[in-house]
């Protein structure tokens, strides 16, 4: 059983408040979204976690262990952070052979299949690579390193599409073999909303919402039909944003649907998770 | 465990360019025996050398290894004690190098160790092998360790305090000080300074080469303390 709990964490940099008073438990095996805009705090949590830095207050329990200079608690935590840490004369098998001196569990088989299916070379020296294949290289060791927390901030960075697509079902496959809690920092959030659980959503340093997708999505749902019928739907209701293509309209609501009132011609789905997260966010 | 791995990797890192600093020392060697007449020509002290390349080797032996080992979630005191753990190795190795280098180079050209110069009177008597291969030991452990402290206060500093840093103690040694000396200190109290310096390394006065071992260790744990203080809250900077 892994879990890791954030209490009451709060950063200062000199006189800027990164993070307030931040607590959260991530459960075991769950694949949570750590959401924000530019500069809310998210990296600075994942640095915390990893005792990259120091909390100004608090502090974060792996197994009820404290992070803070602690062998046994860190080598529970991988973290893919945004910059390439790596020597840039390494080779990738090179720092493949070196992660599993330091994570024994690391999957050296899985990695190399990894590398093939990315066509990322294992004799590549880091500094050559281009910043999707650095992403890439990076992903593929946090997803081999086989330990019960995966933190990984802006993933997809430089990835293309195809990539891009690839990483989220290896990252699924990778899930549902080998369990763990994953947690994504990312600004694409349409392409990862079908992969988190949790939704943990921070805002100027404060933790705004930490629930779970459904329940996010249930706060508000989409309304799709023809722009007059739309428009005289969510006539006087809270709307989030919409879309119109030709004489089709999508609108996204806030609120709670009364599904006994939708008129004939309009069609009900989920709402965006990223139209209500730049509707938390802008508030 | 960890710490075993991360001083493998450290002792790796360093592995390389002591190999790369011996080739060249053979090198070096071999052309200037082979270009100098006999007898007209000498060639003294590797010793001194090392200590530079190792000092060098400190030099370079924080930023990139703190980085990668924090990536791999190496906690910041099991990091210094791993850095230690692959200099002692290092510098031993190399202090019996240099002694090994300094017995074949005197066969082939007109060689001097720098323990042999400054220790001449007293090697007789109390210099022998083991003091001579400790004083190598300590004073290269204390060459890496300045170098890494070095590093480590450069890298704990802001851009200001580098700037007055990297300007203020060139400064103090080539002009404050040769001024305060110069205008301030009698000639008593110079003589008085280089004597104490002297016998402190065991130049002169009666405690020989031992001293100087003791100077070297001393200066190595004082170092080691400032480095584990510098290194036990240091965060992980971008650039």
């Amino acid at each position: 059983m892994s879990q890791m709990e954030i209490k009451n964490i709060t950063k200062k940099f000199a006189d800027v408040t990164a993070l307030e008073n931040i607590s959260l438990k991530l459960e075991e095996n769950k694949i949570y979204g750590l959401l924000g805009r530019n500069g809310a705090g998210k990296t600075t949590l994942l640095n915390l976690i990893t005792n990259r830095i120091f909390p100004t207050e608090g502090e974060i329990l792996v197994n009820g262990e404290n992070v803070i200079e602690n062998d046994n608690a860190l080598s529970k935590i991988y973290f893919m952070a945004e910059n390439n840490y790596y020597p840039e004369n390494m080779t990738v098998k090179k720092a493949f052979n070196w992660t599993k001196e330091f994570y024994t569990d690391f999957d050296s088989e899985y990695a190399a299949e990894l590398c093939e299916k990315f066509s990322l070379k294992l004799n590549q020296k880091i500094k050559t690579l281009s910043t999707g294949y650095t992403s890439i290289f990076k992903m593929i060791l946090a997803l081999s390193c086989n330990v019960p927390f995966v933190l990984l901030d802006e993933p997809v960075l430089g990835l293309d599409a195809n990539h891009r697509d690839l990483f989220y079902k290896e990252l699924l496959k990778n899930y549902s073999e080998k369990p763990k809690t994953i947690i994504i920092s990312t600004h694409l959030i349409e392409e990862a909303a079908d992969i988190i659980e949790d939704v943990i959503i921070i805002k100027s340093g404060k933790l705004i919402l930490n629930e779970s997708v459904e329940s996010v999505l249930s706060q508000g749902y989409a309304i799709t039909g023809s722009i007059s019928a739309v428009d005289g739907f969510t006539a006087g209701k809270n709307i989030l944003g919409a879309d119109t293509i030709g004489g089709i309209k999508c609108a996204y609501v806030l609120g709670h649907l009364d599904k006994a009132g939708i008129p004939d011609g309009l069609e009900v789905t989920k709402p965006d998770l990223q139209k209500l997260f730049i509707h938390m966010t802008n508030r | 465990m960890r710490l075993k791995t991360a001083s493998k990797y450290i002792f790796s890192e360093i592995k390389n360019s002591v190999l790369i600093f011996y080739l060249i020392i053979v090198l070096l060697t071999i052309f200037f025996s082979s270009a100098t007449s006999e007898g007209n020509s000498s060639f003294n002290g590797i010793e001194m050398m090392s200590a530079i390349f190792l000092f060098v080797v400190g030099l370079n032996s924080f930023r990139k290894n703190y980085l990668f080992l924090m990536s791999n979630g190496v906690p910041r005191r099991t990091q210094f004690k791993s850095f230690f753990l692959a200099a002692i190795p290092v510098t031993v190795g190399m202090a019996v190098i240099d002694l090994a280098l300094g017995a074949i180079f005197n066969r082939i050209t007109n060689y001097n160790t720098l323990y042999g110069l400054l220790y001449q009177d007293k090697t007789q008597s109390t210099g022998n092998i083991i003091i001579s291969l400790l004083w190598s030991i300590t004073l290269y452990l204390c060459a890496i360790t300045l170098g890494y402290f070095i590093t480590l206060a450069y890298y704990r500093m802001n851009k200001i305090q580098k700037i007055c840093v990297s300007i203020g103690v060139p400064v103090f040694f080539t002009m404050v000080l040769p001024y305060i000396i110069y205008n301030f200190c009698s000639t008593t109290t110079v003589n008085w300074v280089y004597n104490g310096i002297s016998t402190m390394f065991g130049v002169t006065g009666s405690y020989g080469s031992i001293s100087a071992v003791a100077v070297f260790l001393v200066c190595t744990i004082l170092l080691s303390v400032l480095s584990y203080l510098l290194i036990r809250k240091a965060p992980v900077k971008e650039n």
